[in-house]
């Protein structure tokens, strides 16, 4: 996979390995929304997603050199966002699996309207579904924002989160099904549901 | 409005999700955090390392010095022979004083020992 800002990486990465610091600028100006957004969409909180991009961007610059020039940046970069916005909604929610990592954790209300990126959402059936999708238990919402958002392979997110293929395979069946019923559609081979269903979060 | 809902909707819808824009401030912030890491002394990790070396180090000499001054007092020179080979069980001194010395040298030792364990537990996040 080749990514299309594949130089500006390159030559800010060659440009920090020789001793200009400034040059990392270049790369948080580069992936700054994006990673932000991902964090977002994840915790769903304004002050946390910067907090989670902050510390993603210092760690990255960090752990620079164990990073492969072959490989794209983003995919790498946002692996370490995920794991550290995944670590601020387990130390949040508390709730621990067999697992140990939280990924049943219930996402907690959000108030009509103060879900930052719902704001943002212009057509109503896109907004639905993202309303639907932030109100998924924590792991379900996880699992759904990497694989739909970020094409990560189902191995991928199970690597970031340190849990197994299994594991992502069944949270992704599960959020499949909650909506279908959030979006008023029969889950397969039951009957049609005559009205839509709220409350999607409750498990 | 119920929309039909299929894989390729959620991939499509969530594709084309708008991204907020980022802080404005995230540049700066990330360059100064990173400044302020860079330019940080990196000592306090080696001399709490050492500190845990010299507990360990301590407890140890309290324990071989109390040995050795039970031995030297007693004016018994201390027997190697392993006792599989005849020679007589190697036993806690009896002195009291003696006795404590060991204790709180071991005491001193397993705490030096297991020093990196509590300061990696305080500094969890």
């Amino acid at each position: 996979m080749t990514e299309p800002d594949a130089d500006v990486v390159r030559t800010a990465i060659a440009d920090v390995r020789r001793g200009d610091r400034d040059a990392y600028g270049r790369i948080v100006d580069h992936y700054g929304r994006r990673l932000f957004g991902l964090a977002l969409m994840m915790t769903r909180d304004p002050s946390a997603a910067e907090e989670v991009a902050q510390d993603a961007f210092v760690r990255a610059f960090q752990h620079l050199d164990d990073y492969d020039q072959g490989r794209p940046f983003y995919p790498w970069i946002s692996t370490i966002t995920v794991r550290l916005a995944q670590n601020w909604l387990v130390a949040r929610t508390r709730v621990t699996t067999r697992e140990g990592t939280g990924l049943d954790a219930v996402a907690p209300p959000i108030a009509p309207g103060a879900d930052p990126l719902a704001t943002l959402i212009t057509d109503e059936g896109d907004r639905q579904l993202w309303e639907s999708v932030a109100a998924l238990p924590s792991g379900e919402r996880t699992s759904v924002i990497l694989y739909y958002r970020q094409d990560m392979s189902v191995g991928d997110i199970a690597r970031a989160l340190g849990v197994t293929s299994g594991t992502i395979k069944t949270l992704l069946f599960r959020a499949r099904a909650r909506l279908r019923l959030a979006m008023g559609e029969a889950p397969p081979g039951t009957k049609a549901p005559g009205t839509s269903t709220s409350g999607t979060a409750t498990s | 409005m119920n929309t039909p809902m299929h894989d390729d909707h959620i991939a499509v819808t969530m594709k084309t999700l708008p991204e907020p824009a980022a802080p404005p401030s995230l540049r700066a912030t990330v360059m100064a955090r990173i400044a302020r890491e860079a330019d940080r002394p990196q000592t306090v990790p080696v001399v709490r390392e050492r500190r845990h070396w010299l507990l360990v180090a301590a407890g140890l000499g309290v324990v071989i010095g109390a040995t050795a001054y039970e031995w030297f007092a007693s004016g018994v020179a201390p027997d190697f022979t392993s006792p599989r080979i005849g020679s007589a069980l190697a036993v806690m001194p009896a002195n009291g004083p003696i006795a404590l010395a060991i204790g709180i040298g071991l005491l001193i030792y397993v705490a030096g020992l297991m020093g990196p364990l509590r300061s990696d537990e305080r500094s969890e996040p």
